[in-house]
């Protein structure tokens, strides 16, 4: 299609505009006042972004249109490969899956279902005190997260190397920042005394 | 020659360039690292909530079981079976099934929706009770005690992070089902970090929920 300067004219103005619209978004963003209003605030950053969005469809529109044209003017496009049969690697490990591959998972997501719905329990009657409630709560979900990343996200079952890269360092990072929580109990001490 | 057959033999070794050490793809490798480091950011910003709640006198626990716990109980059995479709969907694209991945992949990205959506809903009605960053609602909290609370800031910005995960990963999910060039490997990295995101409301919802129902 050819850009003529009506349509350049046009679609500059909506560039312009969608421009604004989103400055305006990002004002009771910038100015705090996103929250302090109510819902009014969320609310007219949410109409902003999609007025933003509204006016950017045309020049979004040329520029997307006169890429396909220039790519048309190249040349008969290539039918796009199916990438499902590219080579990956690990592929000479890899095997194709079975229904006992589904199954597995499906028990898999069972599981996590069933722990979920022994932390609300838990939840709702209440047996114990906060603390050893937390406790509970955090072994559930430890072990909630290990079936997921061993066998949702296929850890189980890479090298070695990438476990042993992944996993300790992920779990001594995060184990470290438990040194804010003496400071945490200092700080409500103080406060109690003041 | 037994020397001769030793000599190239060790220079292939794993570790010696050319090789895949990990046996992975480096994009899958870069997801594994990405998804380090984000949860980090994670655990960081919920070490701070604990911070805040353990060094206030007074920490609000608002949620009543029914309907905020039974809400969000719902929107957590939508996100592990999106998890459960995003299995089948790398499951599909090992048996080379295009049709399959693209539909288990929309599958997923409803699931992502729905939790938005309900969760955008519980915001609204959290906001309209009165809850900002830096206050709760008076009836929150035993009388006399000043209703300046972090709750708010540690509340949104938990899940306010996290609903932006899903909804940027939704939008992966439908760039990666929409590809044709998608391979294997690139469907079952997105896979990995829509897992993720599941992986990191396994703990947002205990100690932010479950860890705030109110008490009768």
């Amino acid at each position: 299609m050819e850009a003529t300067k009506e349509r350049k004219i046009l679609d500059g103005v909506c560039a312009i505009l969608a421009l604004i619209s989103l400055a305006g978004a990002a004002y009771p963003v910038v100015t705090g006042t996103l929250f302090s209003t109510g819902v009014d605030g969320l609310f007219f950053a949410m109409m902003c972004l999609l007025l933003a969005i509204v006016f950017a469809i045309s020049p979004a529109w040329t520029l997307i249109s006169g890429r396909a044209a220039a790519s048309k003017a190249a040349g008969p496009a290539a039918s796009v490969p199916n990438g499902l049969f590219l080579p990956v690697v690990g592929d000479e490990h890899a095997h194709v899956p079975t229904s006992a591959d589904t199954k597995k998972n499906f028990m898999i997501w069972v599981w996590l279902l069933a722990l979920t719905a022994v932390e609300v329990v838990l939840g709702y009657i209440q047996v114990a005190s906060l603390g050893v409630m937390l406790a509970i709560l955090m072994v559930l979900s430890i072990i909630k997260a290990a079936l997921i990343m061993a066998y949702f996200m296929h850890l189980k079952f890479e090298r070695r190397s990438l476990i042993l890269t992944v996993v300790p360092a992920m779990v001594v990072c995060i184990a470290l920042m438990s040194i804010f929580f003496p400071d945490s109990l200092r700080a409500l001490l103080l406060r109690a005394i003041k | 020659m037994a020397e001769a057959a030793k000599v190239p033999h060790g220079a292939l070794s794993e570790w010696d360039g050319g090789t895949f050490p990990y046996a992975v793809g480096h994009r899958k490798l870069g997801m594994w690292l990405f998804i380090m480091s984000d949860s980090l950011t994670f655990s960081a910003l919920l070490f701070g909530y604990a911070y805040c709640r353990l060094s206030s006198e007074h920490w609000p626990t608002p949620f009543p079981f029914n309907p905020s716990i039974i809400f969000s109980t719902v929107m957590t059995g939508c996100l592990l079976s999106s998890s459960m479709t995003m299995v089948m969907a790398v499951l599909a694209s090992q048996r080379r099934d295009r049709a399959g991945v693209v539909k288990w992949i929309i599958a997923t990205m409803i699931g992502g929706l729905a939790f938005l959506v309900l969760h955008l809903i519980e915001w609204q009605h959290l906001i309209h009770e009165g809850l900002t960053p830096l206050q709760v609602p008076a009836d929150w909290l035993p009388e006399g005690v000043s209703t300046k609370s972090l709750f708010g800031a540690t509340f949104f910005a938990i899940t306010g992070l996290h609903m932006f995960h899903v909804f940027t990963g939704v939008i992966y999910l439908g760039v990666t089902a929409a590809r044709r060039r998608a391979t294997r490997e690139d469907i079952e990295i997105c896979g990995l970090y829509w897992h993720f995101v599941d992986l990191v409301w396994m703990f947002v919802f205990p100690l932010i929920y479950l860890l705030s129902i109110k008490l009768h």
